[in-house]
């Protein structure tokens, strides 16, 4: 190393690199809060590393080595006692701790913003920096050689990214499996596992290969080739550059891909194939192995039914995974591509109504491409979803009915359309059984098969491209059906109105609970969030900080409390904004009821 | 030994093209040796011989009278070095330069660097990329020789400079020379600059010197012979070409001439022309 060039290059590319830095820490905490709901500790920080990490190496190489032969300075640098060696050992490693310095920052931030929400042992946590930081040399040593391939160095890139593109699309390799980039696979994503040993010397090896190039060309024949590299591509260079890139691009689009395999297969567990749907449900607990057989049974009946009233595209298969010790009201859907299949984490006795409930609203959503969860029509989604395992119960429904009857008596008149606040409002039973309200009166008034082929036109998988912008809007939709919006809110707010007095002698059982959410600043403590419950000795509180354009806080962190009040493991800075909630276990309704939704700030 | 630059035999290659083939030369201790060559014949490959930029396939470079495959970055801090291109970083100011510069050489000497870009007429704080090429090239000076160094290599330095600043350039280079005892090496293709610095003059023809001595001591061994009669060189007379022959101080003096000859002494730049020109082979290295 030489400090005086040290100096030059921290002093010739600060402002450059502080600009890349700032650019590169908006993109992580993007990508940190976007990844929040991915399930992964570090989805974001693996995120961020596979795309801004190469951008930053990129950016490094063509400043610290390419800057210096384009602009001829080399020559200058090479007139001066020190030696060609050194200059670029000096540039290579400068170059190598600034990566590693991006991967520990990145890693740092990642690891805060994943231990405000959960614990994390620092030996988890170091794995993870130890795959970023190799992750971050490797790419570096390529970035440095395709430095020193000077008019090349675009191509370097663009042959390293065409590669892996083919071998995604036509070898059908999935993304994490890929050589270097499976450092950053689910295991390091998870914060789980490391990788397997074959990618650490993978990496090594790229590493060596790479180092010694770029060292070849920056020394071999006094520094003549790296200097000629530099020089601007001809004409004919640039045809061949071009034709090149058609070729691949032609190739690419031309070749047969390989069918895509499956994720997962469905071999264990009680099985049912139905008409369209397998399903598959593993027993455990006091899931025994009739229950799960009954529960497929039941699941793939439905499924089918949805299916052709709804003409659904997608046939995707079902697993149930049954796990104890999870709490029988919350239900987890694993986060695989929509053709996949649905896969679904449940108690063992998970109320069956609630995971038929959801494997329907899981096909309906997955054939609109997620269109159907849009804020405008989600209420129908919800409500479909919610009425399809009841359709042929009554007293299931009645059920619903008695929870939509525990709903306010006054509404505001958008509650329908903005969904995502609604379901903030009231949480999941009581939104689900509002939609219920609302989607029962619809099929009371226009009867199932006019509501049904209603529905078969909001639901209609949209189109893949730009024109779903021109699709018509939910209310037109369903007006071609003879459906009147407005008039069904009106007509579910009088049922919800006959309900309550229907279901009077019930609701009067419940209790009186009074809850209260509050903050205060204490110098050294800092900000604390305080919940007090009274009306029921236990309650759970969930939490999360919210980003300025987060309106759908979805997925939150849950505390369980015993008595009557407790402090939230949360330290907001002052900045922050928090959505505090508090929900409580209602035997007559028997779901978890949300009696309190608060958005906090602290200025 | 009182040489402070001994070549013998240098041979580069680049690739197919040999710049250097078997050139030697000689320079002495605190003398201003001119370089002479034609553009490509080999001078810019020299000077980077010199200063370990590029290495030599065979031949033995001797610096100081110390012998060396190729100059090292140690020997390198007592050599100065102005090129023909000056490629600082256009960012930085000549004040920034020679404080990025100043730690690469032990003996850098900063009021003298300062002194030298007052007395050059070098601004100090102006980005060295807003500066003409001329000013640019007295700051190359002025980095040269702020280390004090023994030896300065000058590389065709005053190729893009109008003919006054060019005088002033080389009077400075000169009198800092008999100043300090450096040896000044300079490269160029412009006799008469040449023959205004220079002590000793080398002519170099595609890659070797073609004849190497005192400017004075050229002009003396070579001369235009003309006769009315066809003439062969006696013994002790080479021809270089046409007209120009090529012997011994004394010879000329005591050689007997046909009726009809006359013998003219020739200014240098006739002397460079007759041996930096490549359309005939010259052997007469001296």
């Amino acid at each position: 190393m030489s400090l005086p060039l040290l100096r030059k290059e921290t002093r010739e590319h600060g402002p450059v690199l502080a600009a890349t830095a700032a650019i590169g820490a908006l993109a992580l905490f993007t990508m940190l809060g976007v990844a929040e709901n991915s399930g992964g500790r570090f989805v974001g920080l693996t995120r961020f590393l596979l795309t801004i990490g190469p951008l930053i190496a990129l950016v490094l190489a063509n400043r610290l080595l390419v800057r210096e032969y384009t602009g001829r300075t080399q020559f200058f640098l090479e007139t001066l006692p020190i030696g060609r060696t050194r200059v670029f050992a000096t540039k290579w490693l400068l170059g190598c701790g600034l990566m590693l310095l991006m991967a520990w920052l990145s890693w740092r931030l990642a690891l805060s913003y994943t231990r405000r929400t959960e614990v994390l042992a620092t030996a988890d946590a170091n794995r993870v920096l130890v795959c970023a930081a190799v992750f971050c040399v490797t790419i570096w040593s390529f970035a440095a050689l395709a430095g020193m391939l000077g008019r090349y160095r675009y191509l370097a890139w663009a042959a390293v990214i065409a590669a892996a593109l083919l071998a995604m699309d036509i070898a059908g390799i999935p993304l994490f499996d890929l050589p270097i980039i499976r450092l950053l696979g689910q295991g390091v994503q998870m914060a789980t596992d490391l990788p397997e040993t074959s990618a650490f010397v993978e990496a090594l090896v790229v590493t060596v290969i790479c180092m010694t190039g770029a060292t070849a060309l920056a020394l071999v024949g006094s520094g003549a080739m790296a200097s000629t590299l530099a020089q601007r591509m001809t004409a004919r260079e640039r045809a061949f550059a071009l034709v090149a890139l058609i070729a691949v691009g032609t190739i690419s689009t031309t070749l047969e891909p390989k069918p895509v395999q499956p994720p997962f297969e469905i071999t264990r567990g009680e099985r049912y194939e139905g008409r369209w749907t397998r399903v598959g449900v593993l027993p455990a607990g006091t899931l025994d192995a009739d229950s799960a057989g009954s529960l497929a049974h039941t699941i793939a009946d439905d499924s089918d039914a949805l299916i052709e009233a709804l003409a659904l595209t997608e046939h995707p298969p079902v697993f149930v995974l049954a796990q104890q010790g999870m709490d029988r009201h919350v239900m987890q859907r694993a986060a695989l591509d929509a053709s996949d299949g649905i896969v679904l984490k449940v108690a063992p006795n998970a109320p069956t109504e609630n995971v038929r409930m959801l494997v329907a609203h899981s096909l309906v959503a997955d054939s609109t491409l997620s269109r159907g969860m849009k804020d405008d029509r989600h209420v129908l989604l919800d409500g479909l979803a919610t009425y399809w395992p009841m359709r042929d119960d009554e007293a299931g429904r009645e059920r619903w009915w008695l929870r939509a009857a525990s709903l306010p008596d006054t509404l505001p008149v958008d509650y329908l359309t903005n969904w995502a606040e609604t379901s903030e409002r009231f949480g999941e039973c009581q939104s689900l059984a509002l939609a219920f309200s609302v989607f029962d009166t619809l099929v009371q008034r226009s009867g199932r098969d006019a509501t049904l082929a209603a529905m078969k036109e909001l639901f209609r998988e949209p189109k893949d491209d730009l024109r779903v912008l021109f699709e018509r809007r939910p209310a037109a939709t369903l007006a071609t059906a003879g459906v009147d919006f407005a008039s069904v809110a009106t007509a579910a707010s009088a049922a919800r109105e006959q309900a309550r007095e229907r279901h009077a002698p019930e609701l009067a059982r419940r209790p009186m609970i009074e809850a209260s959410v509050d903050w205060r600043n204490t110098p050294g403590r800092g900000i604390e969030i305080e919940t007090t419950v009274s009306g029921v000795s236990r309650y759970a509180a969930y939490y999360r900080v919210l980003w300025p354009w987060t309106t759908d806080a979805g997925d939150m962190p849950r505390f369980d409390v015993l008595g009557g009040s407790a402090v939230l493991p949360l330290s907001p800075s002052r900045s922050d904004r928090v959505l505090a909630v508090i929900e409580v276990d209602d035997e007559v309704l028997d779901c978890p009821v949300r009696v309190l939704a608060k958005r906090l700030e602290f200025r | 030994m009182n040489d402070a630059i001994r070549l013998t035999d240098l041979s580069v290659r680049y690739g197919r093209v040999r710049a250097l083939d078997g050139l030697s030369l000689a320079v002495s201790r605190g003398e201003v040796y001119g370089f002479l060559g034609r553009n490509g014949a080999g001078k810019t490959t020299t000077l980077r011989v010199l200063m370990g930029i590029v290495g030599a396939d065979s031949g033995t470079i001797e610096l100081f009278g110390q012998p060396m495959k190729r100059v090292s970055v140690a020997t390198k801090r007592g050599i100065g070095y102005v090129s023909q291109e000056q490629n600082f970083y256009p960012w930085m100011t000549p004040s920034q330069l020679g404080r990025f510069v100043a730690p690469f050489y032990p003996t850098w000497d900063h009021d003298e660097y300062v002194r030298l870009l007052r007395v050059l007429d070098v601004p100090p704080d102006r980005r060295s990329g807003t500066l003409s090429g001329g000013t640019r090239t007295k700051l190359g000076l002025a980095l040269a020789l702020a280390p004090r160094p023994p030896l300065l290599l000058l590389d065709e330095p005053t190729s893009g400079l109008d003919p006054v600043a060019r005088r002033e350039f080389n009077d400075l280079v000169v009198s800092m020379a008999r100043e300090r005892g450096t040896t000044v090496f300079l490269s160029s293709h412009l006799v008469d600059e040449v023959e205004g610095v220079a002590t000793r003059v080398g002519i170099v023809q595609t890659g070797r010197t073609s004849i190497e001595g005192r400017v004075d001591e050229l002009r003396d061994r070579v001369r235009r012979v003309r006769s009315a009669a066809p003439l062969e060189p006696p013994p002790g007379f080479t021809r270089v070409r046409g007209d120009v022959w090529l012997a011994d101080g004394s010879l000329w003096v005591a050689a007997m001439w046909p009726d009809g000859t006359s013998v003219e002494p020739l200014p240098l730049e006739e002397i460079f022309l007759a041996f930096a020109r490549t359309d005939a082979p010259v052997d007469a290295a001296a």
